[in-house]
């Protein structure tokens, strides 16, 4: 019984195939113009992984800031949207049922869960009025320092002095970066790369706090890709935390557990 | 006797030169990388009667000659604004909260109220019965309720940001712009033109969100008659008109110049630092 999840997010789209309890396939594509058509695009990739067709996905949920207009376009007979906030907490309850509070980290948008024992969510917060604590700043420092977004994190782990970052706004910091950019000499990369680091960690900390400290933490969405922002995250925490494969994945892999259960429960038919 | 009041701002610089109180001349340019060099190039603005990206002058200046002037003709040069530390001529640096309270009363003798919203900050003052400052609060935190967001949407819709005021006033649509942050604030205008809407219904949601910003900033210091607009925001006239849709019946008194009150403040206490100087 095959089911999708895909996950409509600000960056990139990724639809994750699930067959009971077994992951069959995942693909991400950069979103651009039109949703549907990326939408389609992930679904037909990973698809291909599998080496099953349309037809035999029996149900499919979508979620992300942009799930909505999708709905029709995809063409699978079940097909339902369901919050960013639970499909992040069913998702990560699917890798780690140990977990208990959930920071999920996109490029623009931030959520901390807290879980019930059962997976469900407790209590949520999202980062809706300010963009510090997202991977916004990460995108603005690989532009302005001219590095791919995915050595950010190895490069940021050279650092031997953080360059200390105060604004707390990404406008601001932006700024800030520029002028230690054209310090004379210039604050090394990985330096400033740290500081952001530290910069975006202080805001998703906040977010966290508000749920309060948790036992266990696990860390998920595209930005936990990044080495840098993980162990600054632990710094804070005072130990390891949970971290899944391909994190970038796991909002997408709870619309899947979401499809399955609308499948067993024999909505599809 | 002529001083000077030079305001270095996040985004623009400007220079007002008084003689023995009176507007002479003045002059602005864009804030470079180098506050040494621009403060310089704000000074030769002002002598050679330039505004830069501003337009034409919008206070009348006295018609005498003023391009000879030098640093060296000036009794007292004051300082305000971000880089006011580091203006090598300058003779003393003032805040920029005390500089935009003297000069917004010299602009409207018995204000109480100033609100100032520049490139990077935005500003709540009392004034107090002496012409004190007697109470503010201040934003340069957050990007969220200055002018460095509505920039940022200018340049999403690329539209200058002169442009900005008259095109919203053309709206006829109550759409609101859901972005609060300044960094999602691109891709809001850019999700709102995808879906059809038009650039003067985006930029009027915008400005509707950012006056009760400002507001809500300028309210906690309290909100009396006269009440003053500075800064660059009193060059956006649907700004300034959805803000006086915000007094409870006050109307909004607007400098000329609303860009140059800190920097005639800072002139005006020159003065008082020059003539104290030669008694």
């Amino acid at each position: 019984m095959a089911v999708v999840g895909i996950d409509l997010g600000s960056q990139s789209t990724k639809a994750v195939i699930l067959d009971d309890d077994e992951i069959l396939g995942g693909a991400s594509m950069q979103t651009g113009e039109s949703a549907e058509t990326e939408a389609r695009m992930a679904v037909q990739e990973a698809l291909k992984q599998t080496g099953l067709k349309r037809e035999d996905l029996e149900a499919a949920v979508a979620t992300g800031s942009l799930a909505v207009p999708v709905t029709a376009a995809l063409n699978i007979a079940a097909l339902k949207t369901r919050s960013a906030a639970s499909c992040i907490a069913t998702g990560a309850f699917f890798r780690f049922p140990q977990a208990r509070t959930v920071l999920y980290i996109g490029c623009d948008s931030s959520f901390a869960v807290r879980l019930s024992p059962d997976g469900d969510v407790e209590e949520s917060v999202k980062n809706e009025r300010c963009a510090v604590s997202s991977g916004a700043l990460l995108d603005i420092v690989a532009r302005m320092l001219e590095v791919p977004v995915e050595e950010l994190g190895p490069l940021s782990l050279k650092s031997t002095s953080p360059q200390t970052i105060s604004s707390r706004c990404v406008v601001f910091a932006e700024a800030e970066i520029l002028s230690f950019i054209h310090k004379d000499p210039p604050v090394p990369v990985p330096d400033v790369l740290a500081g952001a680091n530290q910069c975006i960690v202080d805001g998703l900390w906040g977010m966290v706090q508000k749920l309060g400290v948790p036992s266990e933490l696990l860390v998920c969405g595209g930005v936990a890709r990044n080495a840098g922002i993980v162990k600054a995250i632990e710094a804070r925490l005072g130990k390891p935390v949970l971290l899944p494969k391909q994190p970038q994945y796991v909002r997408a892999l709870g619309a899947a557990v979401f499809a399955r259960r609308m499948a067993r429960e024999g909505v599809a038919a | 006797m002529m001083t000077m009041g030079i305001d270095v701002g996040s985004r623009s610089t400007k220079c007002v030169i008084l003689d023995d109180g009176k507007l002479l001349t003045y002059g602005s340019i864009e804030t470079g990388p180098n506050i040494v060099k621009t403060a310089q190039a704000a000074v030769d603005a002002a002598v050679q009667r330039s505004t830069g990206i501003w337009g034409e002058y919008r206070k009348e200046l006295p018609d005498v000659k003023v391009d000879h002037l030098k640093i060296e003709d000036m009794a007292f040069i004051v300082s305000t604004g971000y880089g006011r530390a580091i203006v090598p001529f300058a003779h003393k640096n003032i805040t920029e909260i005390s500089c935009h309270c003297r000069g917004a009363q010299w602009f409207v003798p018995g204000v109480s109220t100033v609100l100032d919203v520049g490139g990077q900050d935005s500003k709540g003052i009392r004034v107090g019965a002496q012409g004190e400052v007697a109470d503010f609060v201040m934003n340069d935190k957050c990007a969220g309720g200055t002018g460095r967001f509505m920039e940022i949407v200018a340049e999403a819709l690329q539209i200058p940001l002169s442009e900005i005021g008259p095109l919203s006033l053309q709206s006829k649509k109550d759409l609101p712009f859901s972005s609060t942050c300044a960094a999602f604030g691109r891709g809001a205008a850019v999700a709102l033109r995808k879906e059809g809407e038009r650039k003067e219904d985006i930029l009027n949601g915008l400005h509707e969100s950012i006056a009760n910003r400002v507001m809500a900033l300028v309210k906690k210091v309290g909100i009396a008659d006269k009440f003053v607009i500075s800064g660059g925001i009193g060059r956006n006239v649907a700004l300034v008109q959805k803000i006086e849709a915000r007094l409870d019946g006050l109307k909004a008194s607007l400098p000329p110049e609303p860009m140059i009150v800190g920097a005639v403040g800072a002139a005006l206490f020159a003065q008082d630092q020059a003539q104290k100087k030669a008694q």
